[in-house]
Protein backbone atom coordinates (compact mmCIF):
# COMPACT_ATOMS: atom_id res chain seq x y z
CA UNK A 1 0.00 0.00 0.00
CA UNK A 2 1.41 2.97 -0.85
CA UNK A 3 2.24 5.63 2.05
CA UNK A 4 0.26 8.27 1.90
CA UNK A 5 -2.78 5.86 3.05
CA UNK A 6 -1.13 4.84 5.56
CA UNK A 7 -1.18 6.75 8.95
CA UNK A 8 2.47 6.74 10.56
CA UNK A 9 4.12 7.47 14.14
CA UNK A 10 3.90 11.42 15.02
CA UNK A 11 1.25 11.81 12.28
CA UNK A 12 -0.32 14.84 14.14
CA UNK A 13 2.72 16.76 12.78
CA UNK A 14 5.12 14.68 10.47
CA UNK A 15 3.34 13.57 7.36
CA UNK A 16 6.35 11.51 5.67
CA UNK A 17 9.52 10.51 5.72
CA UNK A 18 11.63 10.06 3.12
CA UNK A 19 15.04 9.28 2.56
CA UNK A 20 17.39 8.88 -0.54
CA UNK A 21 20.85 7.26 -1.28
CA UNK A 22 22.83 8.35 -4.55
CA UNK A 23 25.39 5.64 -5.79
CA UNK A 24 26.98 5.51 -9.68
CA UNK A 25 28.64 2.97 -11.37
CA UNK A 26 32.36 2.23 -11.17
CA UNK A 27 34.04 3.38 -14.51
CA UNK A 28 31.45 4.97 -16.01
CA UNK A 29 31.69 8.67 -15.98
CA UNK A 30 28.13 10.49 -14.05
CA UNK A 31 25.25 11.13 -16.11
CA UNK A 32 25.80 14.58 -17.07
CA UNK A 33 29.18 13.52 -18.56
CA UNK A 34 27.38 10.83 -21.20
CA UNK A 35 25.91 10.63 -24.88
CA UNK A 36 22.36 9.81 -25.28
CA UNK A 37 24.17 5.86 -26.61
CA UNK A 38 25.86 5.64 -22.95
CA UNK A 39 22.73 6.84 -20.37
CA UNK A 40 20.54 4.41 -22.69
CA UNK A 41 23.65 1.13 -21.75
CA UNK A 42 23.39 2.85 -17.98
CA UNK A 43 19.85 2.72 -17.89
CA UNK A 44 20.13 -0.77 -19.18
CA UNK A 45 22.57 -2.06 -17.16
CA UNK A 46 20.68 -0.69 -13.73
CA UNK A 47 17.05 -1.77 -14.99
CA UNK A 48 18.38 -5.90 -15.61
CA UNK A 49 19.91 -5.83 -12.17
CA UNK A 50 16.53 -4.55 -10.95
CA UNK A 51 14.66 -7.13 -12.73
CA UNK A 52 17.10 -9.67 -11.21
CA UNK A 53 16.47 -8.15 -7.55
CA UNK A 54 12.65 -8.12 -7.97
CA UNK A 55 12.38 -11.36 -8.86
CA UNK A 56 14.34 -12.84 -6.50
CA UNK A 57 12.25 -11.21 -3.95
CA UNK A 58 9.08 -13.31 -5.86
CA UNK A 59 7.75 -10.87 -6.48
CA UNK A 60 4.90 -9.79 -9.33
CA UNK A 61 6.52 -8.13 -12.50
CA UNK A 62 8.29 -4.40 -11.49
CA UNK A 63 6.81 -1.31 -12.94
CA UNK A 64 9.74 0.19 -15.43
CA UNK A 65 8.66 3.72 -16.64
CA UNK A 66 10.87 5.53 -19.02
CA UNK A 67 10.69 9.27 -19.02
CA UNK A 68 10.89 10.03 -22.33
CA UNK A 69 7.99 7.56 -23.22
CA UNK A 70 5.40 10.26 -20.60
CA UNK A 71 2.77 12.34 -21.49
CA UNK A 72 2.71 15.80 -20.09
CA UNK A 73 -0.25 14.36 -17.43
CA UNK A 74 1.73 11.35 -16.26
CA UNK A 75 5.24 12.96 -15.80
CA UNK A 76 3.14 15.62 -13.85
CA UNK A 77 1.44 13.56 -11.51
CA UNK A 78 4.67 11.72 -10.65
CA UNK A 79 6.02 15.61 -9.88
CA UNK A 80 3.25 15.94 -7.69
CA UNK A 81 3.47 12.55 -5.96
CA UNK A 82 7.15 13.79 -5.34
CA UNK A 83 8.80 10.56 -7.02
CA UNK A 84 10.86 12.77 -9.56
CA UNK A 85 11.94 16.56 -10.04
CA UNK A 86 9.99 18.87 -12.67
CA UNK A 87 13.65 19.82 -13.02
CA UNK A 88 14.35 16.03 -14.32
CA UNK A 89 11.85 16.41 -16.96
CA UNK A 90 13.95 19.28 -18.10
CA UNK A 91 15.55 16.51 -20.52
CA UNK A 92 14.42 12.53 -20.03
CA UNK A 93 16.86 10.83 -22.19
CA UNK A 94 17.95 7.80 -20.57
CA UNK A 95 16.15 8.75 -17.58
CA UNK A 96 13.98 5.87 -16.05
CA UNK A 97 12.09 5.13 -12.85
CA UNK A 98 12.40 1.63 -11.80
CA UNK A 99 9.50 1.33 -9.00
CA UNK A 100 9.51 -1.90 -6.34
CA UNK A 101 6.47 -3.15 -5.56
CA UNK A 102 4.44 -1.64 -2.89
CA UNK A 103 5.12 1.72 -4.60
CA UNK A 104 7.15 3.16 -1.66
CA UNK A 105 10.22 2.47 -2.82
CA UNK A 106 11.95 3.11 -6.19
CA UNK A 107 15.37 4.22 -8.16
CA UNK A 108 15.76 6.81 -10.15
CA UNK A 109 18.02 5.94 -13.46
CA UNK A 110 20.23 8.85 -14.45
CA UNK A 111 19.35 11.90 -12.72
CA UNK A 112 22.13 13.68 -11.11
CA UNK A 113 23.48 9.67 -10.54
CA UNK A 114 23.38 6.68 -12.12
CA UNK A 115 20.84 5.60 -9.22
CA UNK A 116 18.84 7.38 -7.11
CA UNK A 117 17.49 4.80 -5.05
CA UNK A 118 14.67 6.31 -3.05
CA UNK A 119 11.76 5.00 0.08
CA UNK A 120 8.96 6.63 1.50
CA UNK A 121 6.78 6.48 4.74
CA UNK A 122 3.87 7.15 6.72
CA UNK A 123 4.68 9.65 9.01
CA UNK A 124 7.99 9.68 11.18
CA UNK A 125 9.94 6.55 10.73
CA UNK A 126 13.68 7.12 9.49
CA UNK A 127 15.12 4.47 10.55
CA UNK A 128 12.52 1.84 9.52
CA UNK A 129 12.75 3.81 5.79
CA UNK A 130 16.74 4.14 5.52
CA UNK A 131 16.67 0.02 6.62
CA UNK A 132 14.33 -0.32 3.17
CA UNK A 133 16.85 2.03 1.06
CA UNK A 134 19.66 0.51 2.36
CA UNK A 135 18.49 -2.81 1.87
CA UNK A 136 17.54 -1.81 -2.00
CA UNK A 137 21.09 -0.32 -2.23
CA UNK A 138 22.51 -3.86 -0.58
CA UNK A 139 20.64 -6.06 -3.25
CA UNK A 140 21.86 -4.01 -6.21
CA UNK A 141 25.47 -3.53 -5.51
CA UNK A 142 25.60 -7.49 -5.39
CA UNK A 143 24.77 -7.26 -8.81
CA UNK A 144 26.41 -4.11 -9.98
CA UNK A 145 29.80 -2.13 -8.46
CA UNK A 146 29.32 1.22 -7.31
CA UNK A 147 31.84 4.21 -7.32
CA UNK A 148 33.49 4.10 -3.57
CA UNK A 149 37.01 5.20 -2.06
CA UNK A 150 38.23 4.71 0.86
CA UNK A 151 38.52 7.88 1.93
CA UNK A 152 35.58 9.56 0.47
CA UNK A 153 32.84 6.78 0.57
CA UNK A 154 29.96 6.85 -2.19
CA UNK A 155 31.39 9.38 -5.10
CA UNK A 156 28.78 11.25 -6.34
CA UNK A 157 28.79 13.99 -9.27
CA UNK A 158 28.22 16.82 -6.68
CA UNK A 159 30.35 16.71 -3.72
CA UNK A 160 27.26 17.79 -1.75
CA UNK A 161 26.18 14.38 -2.02
CA UNK A 162 29.73 12.59 -1.05
CA UNK A 163 30.01 9.80 1.60
CA UNK A 164 26.98 8.50 2.52
CA UNK A 165 25.39 10.00 -0.53
CA UNK A 166 22.24 9.81 1.93
CA UNK A 167 19.55 12.38 1.86
CA UNK A 168 16.94 11.83 4.80
CA UNK A 169 13.93 14.74 4.77
CA UNK A 170 10.88 14.36 6.53
CA UNK A 171 7.50 16.36 5.90
CA UNK A 172 6.05 18.32 8.80
CA UNK A 173 3.01 20.01 8.72
CA UNK A 174 3.07 23.20 11.22
CA UNK A 175 0.52 25.65 10.93
CA UNK A 176 1.42 26.71 14.36
CA UNK A 177 5.10 27.81 13.95
CA UNK A 178 4.15 29.58 10.90
CA UNK A 179 1.40 31.57 12.32
CA UNK A 180 3.42 32.39 15.35
CA UNK A 181 6.05 33.29 12.80
CA UNK A 182 9.14 31.30 14.14
CA UNK A 183 10.42 29.20 11.17
CA UNK A 184 13.26 31.46 9.96
CA UNK A 185 14.61 31.27 13.76
CA UNK A 186 13.99 27.65 13.69
CA UNK A 187 15.88 27.59 10.26
CA UNK A 188 18.80 29.21 11.57
CA UNK A 189 19.34 27.20 14.48
CA UNK A 190 19.24 24.11 11.93
CA UNK A 191 21.49 25.29 9.54
CA UNK A 192 23.93 25.93 11.92
CA UNK A 193 24.06 22.30 12.77
CA UNK A 194 23.99 20.85 9.23
CA UNK A 195 19.93 20.61 8.85
CA UNK A 196 18.38 22.43 6.17
CA UNK A 197 14.44 23.54 7.06
CA UNK A 198 12.95 24.47 3.68
CA UNK A 199 9.18 25.22 2.10
CA UNK A 200 6.87 22.38 0.89
CA UNK A 201 7.67 22.58 -2.84
CA UNK A 202 4.66 24.51 -4.44
CA UNK A 203 3.70 26.78 -7.34
CA UNK A 204 4.26 29.68 -6.34
CA UNK A 205 2.02 30.00 -3.14
CA UNK A 206 4.19 30.39 -0.42
CA UNK A 207 4.14 28.64 2.81
CA UNK A 208 2.41 26.06 0.47
CA UNK A 209 -0.34 23.89 2.39
CA UNK A 210 1.40 24.74 6.16
CA UNK A 211 4.63 22.23 5.39
CA UNK A 212 7.81 22.29 6.05
CA UNK A 213 10.64 19.94 4.66
CA UNK A 214 13.50 18.93 7.38
CA UNK A 215 16.58 17.15 5.93
CA UNK A 216 19.98 16.61 6.31
CA UNK A 217 23.03 18.57 4.51
CA UNK A 218 25.60 16.70 5.16
CA UNK A 219 26.60 13.74 4.15
CA UNK A 220 30.30 13.54 4.52
CA UNK A 221 32.28 12.66 7.76
CA UNK A 222 29.19 11.08 9.41
CA UNK A 223 27.56 7.79 9.67
CA UNK A 224 24.40 7.08 8.33
CA UNK A 225 22.86 5.99 12.06
CA UNK A 226 24.32 9.37 13.21
CA UNK A 227 22.79 11.27 10.23
CA UNK A 228 19.16 9.90 11.31
CA UNK A 229 19.67 9.64 14.93
CA UNK A 230 20.35 13.74 15.16
CA UNK A 231 17.66 14.23 12.34
CA UNK A 232 14.88 12.14 14.44
CA UNK A 233 15.75 14.07 17.27
CA UNK A 234 15.40 17.53 15.38
CA UNK A 235 12.02 16.26 14.32
CA UNK A 236 11.07 15.79 17.53
CA UNK A 237 12.23 18.85 19.01
CA UNK A 238 10.28 21.36 16.16
CA UNK A 239 7.10 18.55 16.40
CA UNK A 240 7.20 19.26 20.14
CA UNK A 241 7.45 23.53 19.72
CA UNK A 242 5.07 22.76 16.74
CA UNK A 243 2.27 21.06 19.34
CA UNK A 244 3.06 23.73 21.88
CA UNK A 245 2.47 26.46 19.02
CA UNK A 246 -0.76 25.14 18.24
CA UNK A 247 -2.52 24.56 21.63
CA UNK A 248 -1.28 28.56 22.42
CA UNK A 249 -3.01 29.14 19.02
CA UNK A 250 -6.56 27.47 19.91
CA UNK A 251 -6.28 28.75 23.59
CA UNK A 252 -5.94 32.09 22.88
CA UNK A 253 -9.59 32.13 21.15
CA UNK A 254 -10.50 28.79 21.20
CA UNK A 255 -14.34 29.96 18.83
CA UNK A 256 -12.38 32.27 16.76
CA UNK A 257 -10.24 28.93 15.45
CA UNK A 258 -12.89 26.68 15.62
CA UNK A 259 -14.80 29.31 13.46
CA UNK A 260 -11.70 29.45 10.96
CA UNK A 261 -11.58 25.69 10.43
CA UNK A 262 -15.64 25.30 10.78
CA UNK A 263 -15.60 27.79 7.86
CA UNK A 264 -12.90 25.82 5.83
CA UNK A 265 -14.84 22.34 5.81
CA UNK A 266 -18.18 24.15 5.24
CA UNK A 267 -16.45 25.31 1.89
CA UNK A 268 -14.50 22.07 1.21
CA UNK A 269 -17.70 20.13 1.56
CA UNK A 270 -19.97 22.63 -0.31
CA UNK A 271 -17.63 24.58 -3.04
CA UNK A 272 -18.50 23.57 -6.92
CA UNK A 273 -14.69 25.35 -7.98
CA UNK A 274 -12.05 25.27 -6.07
CA UNK A 275 -7.88 26.54 -7.27
CA UNK A 276 -5.38 24.11 -5.86
CA UNK A 277 -3.95 27.18 -3.74
CA UNK A 278 -7.43 27.86 -2.12
CA UNK A 279 -7.61 23.96 -1.46
CA UNK A 280 -4.72 23.91 -0.18
CA UNK A 281 -5.15 26.32 2.30
CA UNK A 282 -8.40 25.20 3.28
CA UNK A 283 -7.10 21.27 3.76
CA UNK A 284 -4.19 22.41 5.98
CA UNK A 285 -6.93 24.42 8.49
CA UNK A 286 -8.62 21.26 8.27
CA UNK A 287 -5.98 19.16 9.12
CA UNK A 288 -5.39 21.40 11.90
CA UNK A 289 -8.64 20.46 13.29
CA UNK A 290 -8.14 17.12 13.32
CA UNK A 291 -4.46 17.90 14.56
CA UNK A 292 -6.63 19.88 17.47
CA UNK A 293 -8.94 16.78 17.82
CA UNK A 294 -11.94 18.98 17.21
CA UNK A 295 -14.65 16.64 16.77
CA UNK A 296 -16.10 15.67 13.03
CA UNK A 297 -12.69 15.91 11.13
CA UNK A 298 -11.86 13.50 8.01
CA UNK A 299 -8.67 10.69 8.70
CA UNK A 300 -5.35 11.59 8.22
CA UNK A 301 -5.04 9.51 5.37
CA UNK A 302 -7.88 11.23 3.11
CA UNK A 303 -6.22 14.06 4.61
CA UNK A 304 -3.13 13.31 3.50
CA UNK A 305 -4.58 11.38 -0.27
CA UNK A 306 -6.05 14.65 -0.96
CA UNK A 307 -2.91 16.93 -0.68
CA UNK A 308 -1.54 15.02 -2.98
CA UNK A 309 -4.81 13.51 -5.15
CA UNK A 310 -5.51 17.49 -6.21
CA UNK A 311 -2.89 18.60 -8.33
CA UNK A 312 -3.58 18.79 -11.44
CA UNK A 313 -1.68 15.88 -13.12
CA UNK A 314 -2.97 13.64 -10.48
CA UNK A 315 -6.62 14.69 -11.20
CA UNK A 316 -6.40 14.71 -14.83
CA UNK A 317 -4.73 10.63 -14.89
CA UNK A 318 -7.47 10.29 -12.49
CA UNK A 319 -10.05 11.70 -14.31
CA UNK A 320 -8.51 9.53 -17.74
CA UNK A 321 -8.37 12.99 -20.05
CA UNK A 322 -6.76 16.36 -20.24
CA UNK A 323 -9.12 18.95 -18.45
CA UNK A 324 -9.09 22.38 -18.97
CA UNK A 325 -8.52 24.54 -15.92
CA UNK A 326 -12.05 25.64 -14.99
CA UNK A 327 -12.80 21.81 -15.24
CA UNK A 328 -9.80 21.25 -12.95
CA UNK A 329 -11.36 23.53 -10.57
CA UNK A 330 -14.80 21.94 -10.96
CA UNK A 331 -12.92 18.51 -10.64
CA UNK A 332 -10.90 19.03 -7.63
CA UNK A 333 -14.02 20.47 -6.02
CA UNK A 334 -16.10 17.56 -6.69
CA UNK A 335 -13.23 15.28 -5.59
CA UNK A 336 -12.63 16.60 -2.36
CA UNK A 337 -16.53 16.80 -1.31
CA UNK A 338 -16.57 13.22 -1.99
CA UNK A 339 -13.23 12.09 -0.03
CA UNK A 340 -14.49 14.71 2.58
CA UNK A 341 -18.11 13.17 2.81
CA UNK A 342 -17.13 9.52 3.06
CA UNK A 343 -14.37 10.05 5.59
CA UNK A 344 -16.42 12.24 8.27
CA UNK B 1 31.74 42.53 -8.47
CA UNK B 2 29.77 40.12 -10.86
CA UNK B 3 26.78 38.20 -9.90
CA UNK B 4 28.26 34.43 -8.18
CA UNK B 5 25.50 32.78 -10.24
CA UNK B 6 25.16 34.41 -13.36
CA UNK B 7 28.56 35.74 -13.62
CA UNK B 8 27.48 38.72 -16.24
CA UNK B 9 25.48 41.02 -14.33
CA UNK B 10 27.19 43.51 -11.06
CA UNK B 11 26.56 41.56 -7.98
CA UNK B 12 24.20 44.00 -6.20
CA UNK B 13 23.04 42.04 -3.24
CA UNK B 14 25.22 40.22 -0.51
CA UNK B 15 24.69 37.84 1.87
CA UNK B 16 26.57 36.16 4.75
CA UNK B 17 25.90 32.87 6.24
CA UNK B 18 27.05 30.68 8.89
CA UNK B 19 27.09 27.11 7.63
CA UNK B 20 28.72 24.62 9.60
CA UNK B 21 30.19 27.26 11.68
CA UNK B 22 32.24 28.76 8.50
CA UNK B 23 30.82 32.16 7.21
CA UNK B 24 29.75 31.98 3.40
CA UNK B 25 29.10 34.97 1.38
CA UNK B 26 27.38 35.34 -1.47
CA UNK B 27 27.35 37.76 -4.51
CA UNK B 28 24.34 37.93 -6.11
CA UNK B 29 22.69 40.38 -8.66
CA UNK B 30 18.98 41.54 -8.43
CA UNK B 31 17.71 38.72 -10.85
CA UNK B 32 19.40 36.19 -9.55
CA UNK B 33 18.61 36.80 -6.02
CA UNK B 34 15.07 37.01 -6.49
CA UNK B 35 15.26 33.69 -8.82
CA UNK B 36 17.18 31.99 -5.57
CA UNK B 37 14.23 32.79 -3.55
CA UNK B 38 11.34 32.21 -5.73
CA UNK B 39 13.34 29.02 -5.76
CA UNK B 40 14.42 28.66 -9.70
CA UNK B 41 17.37 27.62 -8.39
CA UNK B 42 16.55 24.82 -5.69
CA UNK B 43 13.27 24.42 -3.43
CA UNK B 44 10.80 26.72 -3.01
CA UNK B 45 11.63 28.54 0.36
CA UNK B 46 8.20 30.77 1.17
CA UNK B 47 10.80 33.01 3.90
CA UNK B 48 12.58 34.72 1.15
CA UNK B 49 15.67 35.73 2.20
CA UNK B 50 15.99 31.92 3.69
CA UNK B 51 18.89 30.29 1.41
CA UNK B 52 19.41 26.65 0.77
CA UNK B 53 22.68 26.72 3.39
CA UNK B 54 24.97 25.31 0.62
CA UNK B 55 24.26 26.06 -2.71
CA UNK B 56 24.88 23.79 -5.48
CA UNK B 57 26.46 24.65 -8.56
CA UNK B 58 29.67 27.43 -9.51
CA UNK B 59 29.28 29.07 -6.04
CA UNK B 60 30.16 25.82 -5.05
CA UNK B 61 33.85 26.16 -5.76
CA UNK B 62 33.95 29.91 -5.03
CA UNK B 63 34.16 30.73 -8.79
CA UNK B 64 34.82 33.76 -9.81
CA UNK B 65 35.47 34.52 -6.11
CA UNK B 66 37.81 31.75 -4.91
CA UNK B 67 40.77 33.09 -2.55
CA UNK B 68 44.12 32.96 -4.67
CA UNK B 69 45.96 30.91 -2.34
CA UNK B 70 43.35 28.24 -1.97
CA UNK B 71 44.26 27.35 -5.39
CA UNK B 72 45.98 24.86 -4.90
CA UNK B 73 45.75 22.77 -7.87
CA UNK B 74 47.69 23.65 -10.88
CA UNK B 75 45.80 25.61 -13.90
CA UNK B 76 44.70 23.49 -16.68
CA UNK B 77 44.56 19.98 -14.87
CA UNK B 78 42.26 17.64 -17.14
CA UNK B 79 41.01 14.40 -15.73
CA UNK B 80 42.83 11.60 -17.72
CA UNK B 81 39.67 9.37 -17.92
CA UNK B 82 36.52 11.45 -18.79
CA UNK B 83 38.44 14.97 -19.93
CA UNK B 84 36.41 17.46 -17.23
CA UNK B 85 38.83 20.04 -16.80
CA UNK B 86 39.09 22.51 -13.71
CA UNK B 87 36.69 25.71 -15.60
CA UNK B 88 34.32 23.38 -16.34
CA UNK B 89 34.25 21.81 -12.43
CA UNK B 90 33.88 25.77 -11.32
CA UNK B 91 31.57 26.23 -13.99
CA UNK B 92 28.94 23.68 -13.03
CA UNK B 93 30.02 22.71 -9.58
CA UNK B 94 29.81 18.74 -10.46
CA UNK B 95 32.65 16.18 -11.07
CA UNK B 96 32.48 13.98 -14.34
CA UNK B 97 33.67 10.55 -12.76
CA UNK B 98 34.70 9.19 -9.92
CA UNK B 99 38.70 9.63 -11.38
CA UNK B 100 37.88 13.54 -10.68
CA UNK B 101 37.88 12.26 -7.20
CA UNK B 102 41.62 12.06 -7.64
CA UNK B 103 42.55 14.60 -10.19
CA UNK B 104 40.73 17.71 -8.36
CA UNK B 105 41.31 16.53 -4.99
CA UNK B 106 43.06 19.60 -3.84
CA UNK B 107 40.56 21.29 -5.00
CA UNK B 108 37.77 19.33 -3.60
CA UNK B 109 38.66 19.68 0.54
CA UNK B 110 38.44 23.50 0.86
CA UNK B 111 34.70 22.59 -0.76
CA UNK B 112 34.10 19.49 1.62
CA UNK B 113 35.44 21.40 4.48
CA UNK B 114 32.66 24.25 3.62
CA UNK B 115 29.89 22.32 2.49
CA UNK B 116 30.16 19.53 4.63
CA UNK B 117 32.26 20.01 7.62
CA UNK B 118 34.16 17.26 7.06
CA UNK B 119 37.09 15.51 4.41
CA UNK B 120 36.64 12.32 5.44
CA UNK B 121 34.07 9.22 4.97
CA UNK B 122 33.12 7.26 8.59
CA UNK B 123 33.74 3.50 7.95
CA UNK B 124 31.12 1.37 8.38
CA UNK B 125 31.07 -2.24 8.14
CA UNK B 126 30.98 -3.04 4.64
CA UNK B 127 28.37 -5.66 5.10
CA UNK B 128 24.84 -3.87 5.19
CA UNK B 129 24.13 -6.82 7.17
CA UNK B 130 24.81 -5.16 10.34
CA UNK B 131 23.26 -1.97 9.04
CA UNK B 132 20.24 -3.50 8.37
CA UNK B 133 19.71 -4.67 11.36
CA UNK B 134 20.42 -1.60 13.41
CA UNK B 135 17.19 0.09 11.41
CA UNK B 136 15.24 -3.12 12.24
CA UNK B 137 15.53 -2.65 15.91
CA UNK B 138 15.43 1.46 15.51
CA UNK B 139 12.82 1.21 13.49
CA UNK B 140 10.32 -1.64 16.06
CA UNK B 141 11.22 1.09 18.26
CA UNK B 142 9.55 3.32 16.18
CA UNK B 143 6.55 1.68 15.53
CA UNK B 144 5.87 0.88 19.45
CA UNK B 145 6.03 4.64 20.23
CA UNK B 146 2.28 5.42 21.11
CA UNK B 147 1.28 8.63 20.68
CA UNK B 148 -1.47 8.64 22.91
CA UNK B 149 -2.07 12.20 24.62
CA UNK B 150 0.22 10.78 27.89
CA UNK B 151 3.01 9.82 25.41
CA UNK B 152 3.00 13.44 24.75
CA UNK B 153 2.86 14.69 28.31
CA UNK B 154 5.63 12.54 29.13
CA UNK B 155 8.14 13.37 26.32
CA UNK B 156 7.00 17.03 27.02
CA UNK B 157 8.00 16.19 31.02
CA UNK B 158 11.48 15.18 29.68
CA UNK B 159 12.21 18.26 27.98
CA UNK B 160 10.73 20.95 30.89
CA UNK B 161 13.41 18.73 32.86
CA UNK B 162 16.13 19.36 30.29
CA UNK B 163 15.52 22.99 29.99
CA UNK B 164 15.06 23.30 34.27
CA UNK B 165 11.58 24.53 33.81
CA UNK B 166 10.47 22.91 37.07
CA UNK B 167 7.45 24.66 37.30
CA UNK B 168 6.02 23.47 34.10
CA UNK B 169 7.77 19.79 34.98
CA UNK B 170 5.28 19.99 38.42
CA UNK B 171 2.31 20.72 36.10
CA UNK B 172 3.07 18.09 33.33
CA UNK B 173 3.57 15.84 36.19
CA UNK B 174 0.14 16.37 37.40
CA UNK B 175 -1.57 16.11 34.14
CA UNK B 176 0.07 12.72 33.90
CA UNK B 177 -1.36 11.37 37.02
CA UNK B 178 -4.55 12.50 36.53
CA UNK B 179 -4.22 10.99 33.20
CA UNK B 180 -3.22 7.47 34.88
CA UNK B 181 -6.04 7.54 37.40
CA UNK B 182 -8.39 8.18 34.24
CA UNK B 183 -7.38 5.16 32.97
CA UNK B 184 -7.07 2.93 35.64
CA UNK B 185 -10.12 3.91 36.59
ZN1 LIG C 1 23.15 37.12 -11.77
ZN1 LIG D 1 36.74 12.58 -14.53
Amino acid sequence: MTWYLQEGPENDVVISTRIRLARNLKDVSFPWRLSPVELESVRDRVTSAFRDVVRDMGSERPVIVELNTLGDIESCALAEKRIISRAMLKDTRGKSLLLYPGESDGILVNEEDHLRLYSVGAGLCLFKTAGCVIKCAADMEKRLSFAKSDRLGYLTACPTNTGTGMRASAMLHVPGLIRAGVIKRLADRLTKAGYALRGAEGEGSDAYGDMIQLSNQVTLGVSEEQILTDLDRFVHDVAEEERKARRALYENDPPALEDEIGRAKGKLLFSRLMTTEEAMRLLSLVRLGKELELPEMPSYSTLQELFIGIGEGVLQQAAGKPLDPRNRDEERARRIREALRSSM
Amino acid sequence: MLCQKCMQNDATIHMTQVVNHVKEEYHLCRACASALQNGEMGSKSPWGDLFEPVLPGPSLFGYPFSRPDRRAAPKRVVCPQCGESERELRDTGLLGCSQCYETFLDLLIPVFRRAQGHTQHIQVPDDSASWIAITESASKEEENKPTSEIEQLRSELRTAVEREDYKEAARLRDAIHELERESST
